[in-house]
């Protein structure tokens, strides 16, 4: 009986440790991926597309359950991007549904959480449909058809979805496109 | 020419066993390369490279801060200073510096600088097996300043390349190292085991010479005590007098021809020596025949003996009698010795039958089983090794140890398997199934008349004149007796030499030659009749104690007519004699000597105090007095018959049969 509990406390320990190192993991992808997201906003050559008639220029960071997460990376975010090309920033924490149900242009949108498969694939069409530039951190979600994110080798680099960046008709600096990682598969 | 061939087999060997370690090293080799040049070289590549990759994002962060110096005027000099400072930078362990040319290239539309300005080229640009990092140089906002490609060195590259190299060799001399020496140790092996092998041929020729020897020494004497015993048994006389001595004489020495018969045998089936020689054979009587010697046996021994034998079982078969009832009657013989009380049973099964329109087959299953000891478990493996019999009372001093292993070796002759089970103190079952030929228009030639000759008196027409050469006294004395009865005229030679001036002298009609004889053997003194064309038709039979297979077939190529074995048997010798010479027999209306003492008066009997005297010793099992009581009758002459009656019955211990046979004479 006691060595039972041992072992199911053993094997909590083990989970509970794998659960942290995931998620130490995912929380650095998300913070380098926030840097990278601003630089990809800054290559967006289109960008006075997505201006809205009072002159702004609006980013959303799109959250499921955990908005105050979202609203951490807003904060960093936010402090080095009140103004883009010259354009005032409005940067907004929305859940899936209002991102989804969004009327105004918006110029790039960040997934703060993992999504499953049927809210990622809304969410790509969604903005492919609206021209936005859509940056999800997370890995494997560029290869699904997300516009944007990070390739983590021997150097951190940005990651397109060259299919995606076609049939959204954004257009990017070719410099940045030269030091990105590219993914030609369809999504 | 045989050591030639010995050195040809050797160099093949060698040659066979070094073809295939080449071979084995071609391969090891031819895949290390592959190894090295497919698999560990692209990875050490590919670390070089992203070491590289790390080298150059680590000089980012100067050429960002050099970019971002507000001052114009002085940020390309700011630029310049970091990308000689990058091109310094030394790996003490290589020795040389590790990036040989950067190429700035400037985003203008964030850098504010005049076009081209600040696009720097410093360094060697391009070179053979560098590696070219591409980097963006980004602000700290996260906009692309610039985008920095660095050549760096191979130098890191050689280094790791240069000691996994030299590790690997390492690693290959050691496994290189410890092939030669298998090699080398399955040279040495191999040439020890085939040494060994040498010798064991050596040893087992020697071997069979010495068998050889041995069986015609053994058999020689033998040949001589059973000719006498089979001439002594046809003299009535004699047999009245000393016939219990004789018979034990005979029964001795033909229980020794049966232990030389088995060493014999065994070494046969052991070197393949046996050859099957399947004849029609008449299924019951051969059956009966063996029901009868078990019979006998199983009254002795004072146990039951069932046989069952399928109904459908068919008349005549094919196959080879003689070795069929020598592992039946082992069997048998082995399930009486070892059942102390109960039975044993014998059975015939039909399995399958096949019937075809040119030929019939039937499927057998032969059977014996008893209610003796058994045999324990851990003891069934050893039961069929040669030698070998499980340690009991019974078996202690009894038989050779080769009986199971001859009978086996049979079966397995046949194509088929011995089976056993076993349990101790319940008892065992041997069985073995046989598919036989069954033979439609058999003309069977089993059922031979044994006591034949016993009723020859002679031969018609002319006197026969018989040269016996044997340099055995015992042997020619035999072969004088048996034929001298018969009408024949014998003369003897003790040689060769003396053989083939007698065939001169005397013309005889027939020629019995010893094959082994120590002045000139008998291939030589054949060859020597054979020479002389008048001698080419006289027959020449061949007398031998050697039981070599390839004896007959030798005997008959160099001019014999015909083999006889040692110890002769009087039919065989006279059926040879017959087709030899072309005889008719004279066949006397005699009886046998059983016959006689059949129709002679009845049986005489001691007075009833003796047989009530003797009746008493029985019941309290005294043997002595038994044995005291018979050696009178013996002695006495008038109660032979009486004394043959009971005799057998005390020396078997078979004292309760002994009680109910002299009641039975007192009822009588």
């Amino acid at each position: 009986m006691v060595k039972a509990l041992h072992i199911f406390c053993l094997w909590l320990i083990l989970a509970m440790s794998f659960s942290v190192a995931a998620d130490s993991f995912t929380d650095r992808r998300t913070s380098v991926g926030i840097k990278l997201f601003r630089s990809m906003l800054v290559s967006n050559t289109a960008y006075l597309d997505k201006v809205t008639p009072s002159g702004e220029l609006h980013i959303k960071l799109i959250y499921t359950q955990n908005a105050r997460k979202a609203h951490t990376l807003a904060s960093s975010l936010g402090a080095d991007l009140k103004v883009l090309q010259g354009k005032p920033v409005v940067l907004e924490v929305v859940s899936l549904n209002e991102f989804l149900n969004s009327k105004t242009p918006i110029l790039g949108a960040f997934i703060v959480q993992k999504m499953n498969g049927a809210n990622l694939k809304a969410m790509i069409d969604k903005s492919i449909l609206g021209q936005t530039l859509l940056f999800s951190p997370f890995e494997g979600d560029v290869e699904k058809g997300v516009f944007g994110g990070i390739s983590v080798e021997s150097k951190v680099r940005p990651f397109i979805n060259m299919t995606t960046l076609k049939k959204s008709k954004i257009t990017m600096k070719a410099f940045y496109l030269r030091v990105s990682k590219k993914h030609e598969s369809s999504t | 020419m045989k050591s030639r061939r010995y050195i040809a087999g050797k160099l093949k060997t060698t040659f066979t066993i070094s073809l295939i370690f080449i071979c084995v090293l071609i391969v090891y080799l031819i895949s290390m390369f592959h190894y090295w040049q497919g698999e560990l070289q692209p990875r050490l590549r590919q670390a070089a490279a992203t070491q590289a990759d790390i080298i150059s994002q680590s000089q980012m962060g100067l050429l960002a801060n050099a970019l971002q110096t507000v001052e114009t005027d002085k940020r390309q000099r700011a630029v310049q200073q970091v990308i000689k400072e990058i091109l310094l930078v030394t790996d003490p362990s290589i020795g040389e510096p590790l990036i040989s040319g950067l190429a700035l290239e400037v985003d203008y539309d964030t850098v504010q600088a005049s076009a081209d300005s600040l696009n720097i080229n410093e360094g060697i640009l391009s070179c053979e097996g560098c590696f070219i990092s591409e980097v963006a140089v980004m602000a700290g906002t996260g906009e692309l300043l610039a985008i920095a490609t660095f050549n760096v060195t191979e130098a890191y590259y050689r280094l790791l390349s240069s000691d996994i190299k030299s590790k690997l060799i390492n690693q290959l001399i050691i496994t290189l190292a410890l092939f030669f020496s298998v090699w080398v140790g399955m040279m040495i092996l191999v040439s020890r085991l085939d040494k060994l092998k040498q010798n064991i041929e050596i040893s087992d020729r020697a071997k069979t010479r010495f068998l050889a020897n041995v069986s015609h020494e053994l058999r020689t004497p033998l040949n001589a005590i059973l000719g006498y015993t089979q001439l002594f048994n046809q003299d009535k006389t004699l047999m009245n007098s000393h016939g219990r001595g004789i018979e034990t004489i005979h029964r001795s020495a033909d229980h020794l021809l049966l232990l030389i018969n088995d060493i014999l045998d065994f070494s046969k089936v052991d070197s393949k020596g046996i050859q099957l020689c399947p004849s029609e054979v008449i299924l019951a009587d051969f059956l009966k025949t063996l029901v009868e010697m078990t019979e006998v046996r199983a009254t002795i021994k004072d146990i039951g003996f069932v046989y069952e034998f399928a109904d459908k079982l068919p008349e005549v078969v094919m196959v080879d009698d003689k070795r069929l009832r020598q592992i039946l009657l082992n069997l048998l013989n082995n399930a009486v010795k070892f059942t102390r009380q109960g039975q044993v049973t014998f059975t015939v099964e039909v399995l399958a039958e096949n019937s075809q329109q040119d030929s019939d087959s039937v499927l057998l299953r032969f059977a014996v089983k008893d209610t003796g000891i058994g045999i324990a478990d851990d003891k069934l493996a050893d039961i069929f090794v040669p030698y070998q019999q499980i340690d009991n009372q019974i078996t202690r001093a009894e038989g050779s140890g080769l009986g199971l292993t001859i009978s086996k070796n049979l079966v397995e002759l046949m194509g088929q398997t011995l089976n056993v089970q076993s349990q101790s103190e319940v008892g065992s079952q041997f069985w073995f199934d046989l598919p036989l030929p069954v033979s439609k228009h058999a003309t069977p030639l089993l059922n031979k008349n044994h006591n034949a000759c016993e009723h020859i008196t002679g031969f018609e027409g002319p006197s026969k004149t018989i040269l016996s050469i044997d340099d055995n006294h015992f042997n020619r004395d035999v072969i004088r007796q048996y034929l001298t009865r018969y009408g024949f005229d014998v003369i003897e030679a003790s040689g060769g030499e003396e053989g083939l001036q007698l065939l001169k002298q005397n013309q005889p009609d027939l020629v019995l030659l010893d094959v082994l004889m120590p002045d000139m053997d008998g291939y030589t003194v054949v060859e020597a009749i054979r020479s002389e064309a008048k001698y080419e038709q006289l027959p020449v039979i061949a007398l031998t104690a050697a039981t070599q297979p390839y004896m007959e077939e030798k005997a008959l190529s160099c001019g014999f007519n015909a083999v006889l074995a040692k110890p002769l048997e009087q039919q065989l010798l006279l059926a040879a004699l017959k087709k030899a010479l072309n005889l008719d027999w004279v066949v006397a209306k005699t009886s046998t000597i059983e016959d006689e003492e059949t129709d002679d008066e009845p049986m005489q009997l001691p007075d009833e105090a003796l047989i009530a005297t003797l009746k008493e010793h029985a019941e309290k099992h005294n043997i002595l007095a038994i044995r005291t009581v018979l050696k009178e009758l013996e002695a006495d002459g008038r109660y032979q018959q009486f004394h043959d009656l009971v005799a057998p019955l005390a020396s078997h211990y078979q004292f309760v049969k002994l009680v109910e046979a002299l009641k039975g004479v007192t009822k009588a």
